[in-house]
């Protein structure tokens, strides 16, 4: 073994940290080579002098203050995240609660359109509440044979429903968005727009 | 299975007088790792609380490849370095200069002195070697341990523990007779 691979080895061959065979050459080493022999007493004497590097003394109850500190956060913590874990995944309920979950999310995406259909209906029955005498409330419960029905009353002839339908329609076809035009000219006592006739 | 495995099985299953126990087992030498480390009592108590704290909430993720050991002192040895950067004692060779001439001093008194210019020593180290010192010389760790804490390869920790020997001895050597 070289100057350069002993004095490589020397830290670790004085901790006793190499393999037999390691050990035996740097050995051999050390008893030819003086440089390499004042540089292992040399580490020798740094890891004696670092071996009293003790850490001074540490007040009693200091690692015990440590641990205390350590329990109490580390429970504080697990406290309040077994709360939440018990409360919303107990095992028995998480399918349902997953359920919930897409429930809502659907709901949500769902949202405007559900909207929308409650604003139509309501608008619905303010139109109708204005021609005859019954309440917004009770005519939001009509099915659409009621509303033809209220349809061929409040519209004072078929000829008057044909200047804003095709003569063919037959009242009880009326779809939703012919009943909206028909509802739209009784209201604003107009003619059907290009865009309404566009649509029957 | 190792009694550490065991430990952090109890704890997983809810038994808190497993992680009481591990803390037991492991304080004390995380404790005086971080003090070689950062030279300060009370930044030591801070930073192994922390440590402790880290390892059991990322607990579920100690996959096992390494001994529970290598695991913590890889998350003290991050802890350590991300400790206030600011307050790290950085100490040129001017300052081990200014430490006063002992020759004529006690006994005791040198030997105090010996251990605060070893600490100094130390924390004038660059941050690799001064962990790669203390963990092989302190905590008698073997480099294969050191490498994955230290996430390098072996040759790389081998030669932060030669050359941090090598500045050490410099350092201590412009003092006293080596």
């Amino acid at each position: 073994m070289n100057c350069k691979t002993t004095r490589k080895l020397l830290a670790d061959y004085i901790i006793g940290d190499v393999t037999p065979l390691e050990k035996a050459q740097i050995d051999e080493h050390l008893k030819r080579c003086l440089s390499c022999k004042k540089k292992a007493k040399e580490i020798s004497s740094l890891f004696k002098m670092i071996s009293s590097y003790t850490v001074e003394e540490i007040e009693s109850g200091v690692f015990l203050e440590i641990k205390n500190n350590i329990i109490k956060e580390l429970q504080r913590k697990r406290r309040f995240y077994l709360k939440i874990w018990d409360w919303l995944w107990l095992k028995p309920i998480r399918p349902a609660f997953v359920s919930l979950i897409i429930l809502t999310l659907l709901f949500f995406l769902a949202y405007p359109s559900i909207v929308n259909h409650f604003s139509n209906t309501n608008n619905y029955s303010i139109i109708i509440s204005s021609y005859i005498d019954v309440d917004s409330d009770e005519i939001q419960d009509l099915d659409k044979e009621d509303i033809d029905d209220i349809l061929a009353v409040i519209l004072p002839s078929y000829e008057d429903i044909a200047t804003f339908l095709p003569l063919d329609n037959d009242l009880s076809d009326l779809n939703d968005s012919d009943i909206d035009i028909i509802y739209h000219a009784l209201l604003y006592q107009d003619q059907p727009t290009v865009e309404h006739s566009t649509m029957l | 299975m190792d009694e550490d495995i065991q430990l952090i099985e109890c704890y997983l299953s809810g038994d808190d007088s497993a992680m009481a126990k591990l803390i037991d087992k492991y304080q004390k030498e995380v404790y005086f790792f971080v003090y070689r480390f950062l030279g300060d009592k009370e930044d030591a108590k801070d930073v192994t609380q922390t440590i402790f704290i880290k390892l059991f909430r990322k607990i579920e993720q100690f996959k096992r490849k390494s001994s529970f050991k290598t695991w913590l002192f890889s998350i003290a040895v991050n802890s350590c370095k991300n400790f206030k950067k600011h307050k790290y004692i950085s100490i040129s060779s001017e300052d081990m200069s200014r430490i006063p001439d002992s020759k004529d001093i006690q006994t005791e008194v040198i030997k105090k002195e010996q251990k605060e210019m070893i600490k100094r020593g130390l924390l004038s180290l660059p941050k690799k070697q001064r962990i790669t010192l203390i963990l092989r010389i302190f905590h008698e760790l073997p480099y294969k341990d050191i490498s994955k804490i230290m996430r390098c390869s072996e040759s790389t920790a081998k030669s932060n523990f030669f050359f941090g020997i090598e500045r050490l001895k410099e350092i201590i050597g412009e003092k006293y007779e080596l």
